[in-house]
């Protein structure tokens, strides 16, 4: 490789390709990270935004807030649900399509039908769906005698969440199986046939060679979704706006309260930055375990 | 081999920890540059007042106003015949969804490109206020008769005895009532005088559980205001309120709030003669199908409805006044945010425009002064109704806090709907926020 | 003919399970389709009713009537063809980087764009406000466009990279020896071999440009302003109108379709056969 990466380089150094990229992102990013964390640790003056530093105060109150304990377990089934479902959906899809049958390009197409709807039609429509009684699910349940099945699936604080969980998953899952469907292009058919003549059935293959080979993919796609659905928003505010009495507020459902209903920037920005130190904190010992296991690897 | 597998690690340690450094080194760099960004945006906020127009006011100005999407068919009017008036002025009437106009109006304001003119909702006025973000009136409408401007919305653009908003909308709230309903449950309309108690004793004779309800409520965290709408009317009735007379301190909890809490929650919990779904629902969204399709038989509403009635004519319907009368009145104000660039043609075009004729003339809601009603539509039989109303509204309490206060209300609130807390528990604890709410 | 019977049995479970998840997919649209085809007093007659009667397509009128939309859709289509362009020019260049070059700090640049996309919409808006009035790009095309690349970007580095990591590079070597330059190496090797990628992070942009909401509401004026504003107007203070948003829903999302189909064909398709072996 190393050879490679020299003369490479004798054609163009690096930077230029990186360049237009990390140009935008930096230019545009760096200031309001940089503005956040300078919230984070003042008291912000409207309209002014005069600062006034107040070290770690900003973070104790966010922190001491009530509520904190709910959003925290709320944000975290909501993620691992929403990641958990979509994947689901999302390889049952792949796998699905990844075989090539007549039709087969419009019955994806179909599949791809959520994602192209905008957030505002599908959280308004989703909330026509799930709404007690009025509702699409309860109304047509009611329609076929399954009326007991009916629920007040918006409305009760133990279904809330999942409720609109099953909404966005709806959105979403086009996503995971749009990537899961790239990648299975490039696994080789030659590996699956010679799996199957060593005489390997079809979970066996999917064990064994779909899934390792797929492994790099679904990892970027599992981070990616991890922080999508952290900072999912829409779904949430129109379908339950964080009800019923905080049953399903999020972290940033929580976020723009504390932002744009309190107009609190400095703990907007404390959290934010919270989440922040979180992830580097996660990606440092990520690090620092693939540095171990690098080790191991470089000490044969 | 094992001398080569630490140095590449080394090396790759010392590589990453350069990228670190390159990467803070951008930010120092950029907090230099950026340093200037906002306080220079605050410098051009000191330096832009008025000479230029206070100068003549002859040269040609370009105001921008922003109002919501239901003045769709008026505002070509309006811009029309402002330039009648005024064919130096080119007016542009920007109109916004009201889904997400608040976020576009705080971070205009907050990032210094607001409008010259910006119509707000009398609710979202207080919380601008607080933040330093408006031009006060006061001294601009000494020569307008104030005693036909509505109290209500007039007191509600008034915070700390500066009037911040010139309103330009009041809805009086009534209550709709579903005749086909009625006439099916063998019950008699309500009459003018009646209480609380008489509606509840109404709606269970119309309620059917399952298929028909006899009034609608609304709780949904997505739409404070309509819970609002929906609570207070019956807070109020029972003697109760949410701040004391000068807006120290909460009387949320004292006993007679408490009694309406208990009241307006057991609709739903005890007598059940409001929706199943009640918890999530807001007035507009859930509750009026509902009305509109015979599921429902009373609900509040305003001008609003009385136009949406008028085109959905297979529902036979009435109004009266809310029990024990009182409703919560809305507003929408024109306010002038401080940054805004051209102040004084902005006074000048909503002055010209509360004139009675004009607002009667072309306003796409319920006139904010009694003379602009003498035109139509305002001057139907039900738009006079409502009219006769107005002064049995009441306002929310326009602090700065109140949009925090409104999300702890309605927070609790569900609370006690889902049966998590009891009506007592609840109203300590928004008692006790609301008071830690007003101390900041 | 054993092979025959079980690709038979193959495809009928393959049909099955399509069947299962389009219904699930479909059943909400379907929905939304026969609202936009019912008149207004009947969207919430119980039993819900799936065939209006009777069928009018006055709301599809109205939206085609409505002169706004059609600047809307304009706006919508150049701002979301150029971010998707421009997110897949700047991605492949930065992700080939990525992929190919062991440099200092190349894991932590690469790990803080991802971070970029932790801040939640809310912190973030007002300095993405103020960057753009100081650059004089509030409500042009080319704001939008940099707000989107800056959503778009991360997310498109990383997936073309993964991609490119599992490309073996030989072929590359092979070429470079035979005094190719870095653009005709991008352009005749890397990208035919990324395709599926490609096509992936080409719907992914195109959508997001396409559907995003507030970024657009906040950034763009009158002028400039999206289609998903241009829906927002059908949900106002006396509710949501069904009629005319879900006909308008639905006219908006042809485009995304038929961008979508076009990408299917960049997404399926075998690896070049000719890869080198072992």
């Amino acid at each position: 490789m190393n050879n490679f990466r020299k003369t490479v380089r004798n054609l163009v150094p690096v930077y230029v390709l990186l360049l237009p990229c990390m140009l935008l992102l930096l230019f545009m990013m760096v200031y309001p990270v940089y503005q956040t964390v300078r919230f984070s640790m003042a008291e912000v003056k409207l309209p002014s935004f005069e600062l006034i530093f107040v070290g770690l105060h900003n973070f104790i109150q966010i922190f001491s807030k009530e509520e904190m304990g709910i959003v925290f377990k709320n944000t975290l089934v909501w993620v691992i649900g929403s990641i958990v479902v979509k994947f689901m959906l999302g390889f049952w899809a792949a796998l699905t399509f990844n075989v090539h049958v007549r039709g087969g390009l419009l019955l994806r197409i179909i599949c791809l039908l959520p994602w192209t709807v905008p957030s505002i039609v599908s959280s308004n429509l989703w909330r026509w769906i799930l709404q007690s009684d009025i509702g699409l699910l309860n109304g047509s349940l009611r329609a076929y005698g399954l009326g007991d099945m009916a629920h007040n699936w918006l409305g009760d604080p133990n279904s809330a969440l999942y409720s609109v969980l099953v909404a966005n998953a709806w959105s979403g899952f086009p996503f995971v199986m749009i990537m899961l469907l790239a990648g299975m292009q490039g696994i080789s058919k030659e590996l699956y046939e010679a799996g199957s003549m060593d005489g390997a059935n079809a979970i066996q293959l999917f064990r064994y060679i779909t899934i390792p080979s797929l492994m790099p993919i679904i990892v970027i796609v599992l981070l990616l979704q991890m922080i999508q659905n952290l900072n999912s928003f829409d779904m949430l505010y129109v379908l339950t706006g964080g009800g019923p009495g905080g049953a399903s507020e999020t972290l940033s459902l929580f976020v723009y309260r504390i932002g744009f209903t309190n107009f609190d920037f400095g703990g907007a920005s404390a959290m934010s930055v919270a989440l922040l130190v979180l992830a580097i904190i996660l990606f440092s010992l990520y690090n620092l375990k693939s540095n171990k296991s690098g080790k191991r690897e470089g000490a044969k | 081999m094992k001398n080569r597998g630490d140095e590449t690690m080394k090396k790759k340690k010392r590589f990453d920890r350069q990228g670190i450094m390159l990467v803070i080194a951008l930010m120092l760099l950029a907090s230099a540059c950026s340093n200037n960004q906002v306080t220079g945006s605050s410098d051009s906020n000191t330096t832009n007042s008025d000479p230029a127009q206070q100068a003549g006011g002859q040269e040609p100005v370009t105001l921008t106003v922003w109002m919501g999407s239901w003045w769709a068919d008026s505002a070509p009017k309006i811009v029309e015949a402002y330039k009648q008036e005024h064919p130096e002025i080119t007016l542009k009437i920007e109109l916004l969804p009201i889904n997400g106009y608040l976020d576009k109006a705080v971070s205009s304001a907050l990032g210094g490109n607001a409008p010259d003119l910006l119509d707000l909702d009398g609710l979202m006025i207080p919380s601008m206020v607080s933040k330093n973000l408006l031009e006060p009136w006061d001294d601009y409408v000494k020569d307008l008769d104030r005693s036909d401007f509505f109290d209500a919305p007039w007191e509600a653009s008034t915070i700390n005895g500066k009037l911040y908003g010139l309103p330009n909308r009041g809805e009086s709230m009534v209550f709709f009532y579903n005749k086909t309903m009625f006439d099916e449950a063998g019950v008699s309309y309500p009459q003018e005088d009646w209480t609380q108690e008489d509606m509840l004793e109404i709606a269970k004779k119309i309620t059917v559980p399952g298929q028909k309800y006899g009034v609608g409520i609304a709780a949904s965290n997505s739409d404070p205001a309509n819970v609002l709408t929906s609570f207070s009317p019956v807070l109020w009735s029972f003697g109760g309120d949410f701040l004391n007379e000068d807006y120290t301190e909460a009387v949320i909890n004292s006993p007679e709030s408490v009694k309406a809490i208990t009241f307006w929650t057991e609709l739903y919990t005890k007598h059940k003669v409001v929706p199943e779904g009640s918890v999530n629902f807001a007035l507009t969204k859930d509750v009026q199908p509902m009305f509109l399709n015979n599921q429902v038989a009373m609900m509040p509403g305003s001008s609003a409805m009385v136009l949406l009635l008028e085109k959905n004519p297979q529902v036979k319907w009435g109004m009266v006044l809310q029990p024990n009368k009182f409703g919560r009145s809305g507003s929408w104000a024109f306010t002038i945010p401080v940054s805004a660039k051209h102040k004084e043609a902005a006074r000048e075009f909503a002055l010209w425009y509360v004139q009675p004729e004009i607002m009667g003339k072309y306003n796409a809601v319920f006139p904010s002064r009694k003379s602009a009603t003498h035109v139509p539509p305002w001057n139907s039989e039900e738009m006079q109704y409502l009219l006769s109303a107005a002064p049995y509204q009441k306002i929310l309490p326009p602090v700065p806090a109140w949009t925090e206060m409104q999300t702890v209300i309605v927070n609790e609130l569900q609370k006690v709907l889902t049966q998590v807390k009891s009506p007592q528990e609840a109203a300590d604890e928004m008692a006790k926020q609301m008071n830690a709410l007003l101390k900041k | 003919m054993k092979k025959r019977t079980r690709r038979a049995v193959r495809h009928t479970v393959v049909y099955l399970s399509a069947f299962l998840l389009c219904s699930f997919s479909l059943f909400p649209i379907l929905w939304g389709l026969s609202t936009s085809l019912k008149p207004e007093h009947q969207l919430y007659v119980q039993p819900p009713k799936w065939i209006p009667d009777p069928v009018t397509l006055e709301h599809y009128m109205d939206v085609f009537k409505n002169k706004m939309m059609l600047n809307y859709f304009y706006n919508s289509a150049f701002i979301a063809v150029a971010s998707t362009v421009f997110s897949l020019m700047i991605g492949i260049l930065a992700a080939y980087g990525f992929s190919r070059f062991k440099f200092p700090g190349r894991n932590t640049l690469l790990w803080s764009i991802l971070f970029t996309q932790i801040f939640p919409r809310v912190v973030i808006i007002i300095p993405f406000y103020v960057t753009l009035k100081n650059l004089h790009l509030l409500g042009t095309y080319a704001g939008l466009i940099l707000v989107y690349l800056i959503v778009v970007l991360p997310v498109s580095v990383w997936l073309l990279k993964g991609f490119i990591d599992k490309i073996p590079y030989e072929i590359e070597e092979a070429a470079i020896i035979d005094g190719c330059s870095i653009f005709s190496l991008l352009w005749r090797i890397v990208i035919p071999m990324t395709f599926p990628a490609i096509g992936a992070v080409a719907m992914y942009a195109f959508i997001l440009s396409w559907n995003e909401f507030l970024f657009a509401l906040v950034f763009s004026s009158a002028e400039t302003r999206p289609l998903p504003i241009g829906l927002a107007f059908f949900i106002d203070e006396v509710g949501v109108q069904w009629g005319q948003l879900m006909s308008a829903s639905i006219l908006m999302s042809i485009p995304a379709v038929v961008v979508f189909s076009l990408s299917q064909k960049l997404l399926v398709r075998g690896l070049s056969e000719g890869g080198v072996k072992g």
